[in-house]
């Protein structure tokens, strides 16, 4: 069956790559005291360092790429991800809230809580807009949330009471994942998981949705729940990761583009190979951000953008060519 | 410039009259103070002079986090350090950092106004020249030889380094080190410790991983701010709480950002971790 | 399996666009919505369908009334094709027709059986040799034929067609009215909303003719489609020749 062999291919491509992405950092360390265990230099490495960066590559790329699918699913548009639609960007206001003026410091789930309430409060205007209006207005109301995000957290940050924090500007456009720990894996775990969850549970609805939406509702879908599922699943998984990871664009664009040919093209089909090659790409990508000599570290966006922009341009091209 | 708007526009009514009032409400109290440009002349100056006698220092002496002379600021007024303070506020000394503040410095030249260049103090044996030279020239050369006095008997009463130098590493926000001709390497040197950043010849950004995998003896940070930041949050990853358990010392910021009398104090809580450290 | 509409009233924008219409289709019937464009005939059958919520009065599928079931359920039970044949992504023939099964995967997902309702479902529609095409690269009435398939596959006992033969060549239309007859001879239940009298005199067991939101005339062909019925809710006389009635002039008022 295609659709196993295409699951598993993609698991097996995730796994070689996390364990890749352990194996390799900014450190040589030869393998034996990466495994050394305890509190060996190379087991610290491991546990604290390389580990969690693993695991949120697998987790943040997994819920982008998952999101795209979906939002492309629901939307019956294949240029909507949370990236481009301004959902990542406010996510990151949310986190820059929590994160810079304390509240974070006090209560660390506020951290998630915060990317959280900024991604839903963007969704919950895209829905609103999305009803009647077209391909356009979409698009427009995502770069407009996009400019309002990147002003506000230029704003927040110079407001912050930290010195440090103007210059962390790039962190939360572009994201990055050096130096996280444990505990933001842990903080981000629970949005992400309940999120997805939702999200895959959209996988039915999505594909009756094909044939429009009085098609889907007579052979049974809510279509209310599906758009509750979706905007409350992109709000928790989005949000949550963002709060760790900044906003990474492109990924949610351009994997299920890829996977759609693979996958087949119904909606649904394509949520969970686009989460595993999400994973797959940030895990991709990381590693190139550590092995790539560069003076200063290359942020993990800089790269999905450099692949993800083209790529978008191409698929408006392509579209705007079919129309004719 | 507009033939139908002769004289001013309104901005530059405002500020002028913005300028006025500064010059007003300093000058008559201030006439003929110091003016300081830089936040390490201000360290010197706010230590050496009275507060009637200081024109203004930068907004930077006023944060304790870098200023060591922060409470001493209360009754100092805090300028920008632009060219137009300079005019308004018409100090009789102007004293200025090695770098920053140059059309500041171009305007007392300009006006005649004496102008010193403080340059930094790589080493710690720089700063009573430096103590003395700020004291002469604000007219206390008394309490600079006194300060100075007391610096190198303090310096000299550290315990001499002994056979075994420690190699410690000074890891500051966002992952830096500095290297070996810096005022914080030759504060390790005078603890009786090596500086790790020279040692590796690394400079610049050390990432975390390079710190774990060649660990000093000692990690040296500031202390844990109250304000987050992405910056300061590296410092206390639990990979570098666990690697340097019981080997580590923090150092207010303040202390190495400037070479002043307090710069001891850093001395001091490095030679009392380098003994506390298992042999 | 019965269903019925009782006095169902519905206003669009304040306007009236269904008055007190009365309507029942059951097993082994095919019936006609016939009426000029606006009378009502999409909006009664998605009333009919379930999909529309009506002002007043109610729909009772088998003495159950449709509120009461539950979505699900009701997705068993009936089976709506409608106007428009959209398909968003560019999906193959059985891939769409497979969407019909999606009710049964509610329940408990049995792929032997769907494979099986998917096979006939092509098969009753002349479109098995289309499984593998990709649905945009078909014609308009193969497009038909396989959204046709995909209401088939559901396999339930009641059908509602909105204009399903609207644009096709008289082949196609010819093709889609012989399913629906088939269909209703099986014992399903079959609404279809049709503008072609010629068609709906020949394949229809009753016809219900809507005016201006009500019943003009509910019964068989023959008694619905007087030259008066005609005239009254399309506004035109007409000639007929054997079976065929041809629209042939406009009637003045």
């Amino acid at each position: 069956m295609i659709r196993r062999d295409l699951l598993a291919t993609l698991a097996i491509l995730v796994a070689a790559l996390f364990v890749a992405s352990l194996l390799a950092g900014e450190v040589a360390i030869p393998l034996r005291d990466l495994f050394g265990g305890g509190q060996t230099a190379g087991g610290l490495i491991l546990r604290e360092l390389r580990l969690p960066r693993a695991i949120l590559a697998v987790l943040v790329g997994g819920t982008l790429g998952l999101c795209g699918a979906a939002m492309q699913g629901l939307l019956r548009n294949p240029l909507a991800e949370p990236g481009v639609l301004g959902v990542s960007g406010c996510a990151a206001v949310g986190a820059v809230l929590a994160f810079y003026f304390g509240w974070a410091a006090a209560f660390p789930l506020l951290l998630p809580v915060g990317g959280i309430i900024g991604a839903l409060l963007a969704v919950a205007l895209l829905y609103a807009l999305a009803g009647g209006a077209g391909l356009l207005t979409l698009l427009l109301a995502g770069a407009a949330l996009n400019s309002l995000a990147g002003a506000l957290i230029a704003l927040l940050l110079n407001l912050a009471p930290s010195p440090y924090a103007i210059y962390e500007v790039l962190f939360w456009l572009m994201g990055s994942l050096t130096d996280r720990s444990m505990a933001q894996v842990g903080l981000a775990l629970p949005g992400i998981l309940l999120g997805g969850a939702l999200l895959l549970g959209t996988r039915r609805a999505l594909d009756a949705l094909s044939l429009g939406e009085d098609a889907a509702r007579s052979l049974g879908f809510s279509l209310g729940a599906v758009r509750l599922r979706l905007v409350l699943g992109s709000a928790l998984a989005v949000g949550a990761a963002v709060a760790v990871s900044g906003a990474i664009g492109f990924v949610g664009l351009v994997v299920p583009h890829l996977m759609r040919p693979l996958a087949g093209r119904l909606p649904g089909a394509v949520l969970l190979p686009s989460a595993l090659a999400g994973a797959a790409l940030l895990l991709a990508a990381d590693l190139a951000v550590r092995l790539i000599p560069t003076a200063t570290e290359l942020r993990l966006g800089v790269l999905t953008s450099l692949i993800g922009a083209p790529f978008f341009i191409l698929l408006v091209l392509r579209m705007r060519r079919q129309e004719l | 410039m507009h033939p139908s708007c002769p004289g001013l526009s309104w901005l530059e009514a405002k500020r002028a009259a913005w300028l006025l009032s500064l010059a007003l409400a300093i000058a008559p109290a201030r006439a003929a103070g110091v003016l300081s440009l830089n936040l390490c002349s201000d360290q010197l100056l706010l230590a050496l002079a009275d507060p009637a006698e200081i024109v203004g220092v930068t907004s930077l002496a006023r944060d304790c986090r870098i200023s060591v002379q922060c409470d001493a600021t209360q009754h100092v007024p805090a300028v920008r350090g632009t060219a137009e303070e300079v005019m308004a506020l018409r100090p009789r000394l102007v004293l200025a950092g090695p770098t920053g503040a140059t059309t500041a410095q171009d305007a007392a030249r300009r006006r005649g106004i004496p102008l010193i260049k403080l340059p930094s103090t790589p080493d710690l044996g720089d700063i009573p020249a430096q103590v003395v030279q700020v004291a002469d020239s604000v007219g206390h050369p008394d309490r600079g030889a006194a300060l100075s006095a007391a610096f190198a008997a303090r310096l000299a009463a550290f315990p001499q380094p002994g056979e075994r130098r420690p190699v410690a590493a000074i890891y500051e926000p966002n992952g830096y080190s500095a290297g070996p001709d810096s005022l914080t390497s030759s504060v390790l040197a005078r603890a009786g410790l090596q500086n790790w950043a020279a040692l590796h010849r690394d400079q610049g950004r050390i990432p975390l991983e390079r710190l774990i995998a060649d660990p000093p003896d000692l990690l040296v940070t500031g202390e844990p701010g109250s304000d987050p930041s992405l910056a300061e949050a590296m410092l206390w990853h639990p990979a570098l709480l666990q690697r340097f358990a019981g080997r580590r010392v923090t150092v207010p910021q303040r202390d190495l950002i400037c070479g002043t009398p307090a710069t001891l104090d850093a001395v001091e809580a490095l030679v009392r971790a380098r003994l506390a450290l298992p042999p | 399996m019965k269903l019925v509409a009782e006095a169902i009233a519905l206003s669009l924008h304040g306007a009236p666009v269904l008055r007190r219409v009365d309507a029942a289709v059951q097993g082994g019937e095919l019936l006609g919505l016939i009426g000029a464009n606006g009378a009502g005939k999409s909006t009664l059958l998605r009333v009919l369908a379930g999909l529309r919520k009506a002002g007043v009065g109610r729909v009772l599928l088998d003495g159950v009334p449709l509120r009461h079931l539950a979505p699900g359920r009701l997705a068993l039970m009936r089976a709506y094709l409608p106007q428009d044949p959209v398909v968003h992504w560019s999906l193959r023939a059985a891939e769409v027709v497979a969407l019909g099964r999606l009710p049964h995967a509610h329940a408990h997902a049995d792929p032997a059986a769907d494979a099986a309702a998917i096979d006939r479902a092509l098969a009753r529609t002349g479109t098995t040799a289309l499984r593998h095409r990709r649905v945009d690269e078909l014609s308009g009435g193969e497009r038909m034929r396989v959204l046709l398939a995909r209401a088939l596959a559901v396999e339930a006992p009641v059908l509602l067609a909105d204009e399903p033969i609207a644009g096709l060549d008289p082949l196609q239309q010819l093709r889609i009215m012989q399913v629906l007859h088939g269909l209703a001879e099986e014992g399903t239940a079959v609404i279809a909303v049709l503008h072609d009298l010629t068609l709906a005199a020949r394949f229809c067991t009753r016809l219900l003719l809507l005016h201006e939101g009500k019943v003009l005339a509910d019964g068989p062909p023959d008694s619905v489609l007087t030259d008066a019925h005609l005239a009254e809710a399309y506004g035109i006389s007409v000639r007929r020749e054997g079976g065929l009635i041809v629209p042939w002039a406009a009637l003045a008022g």
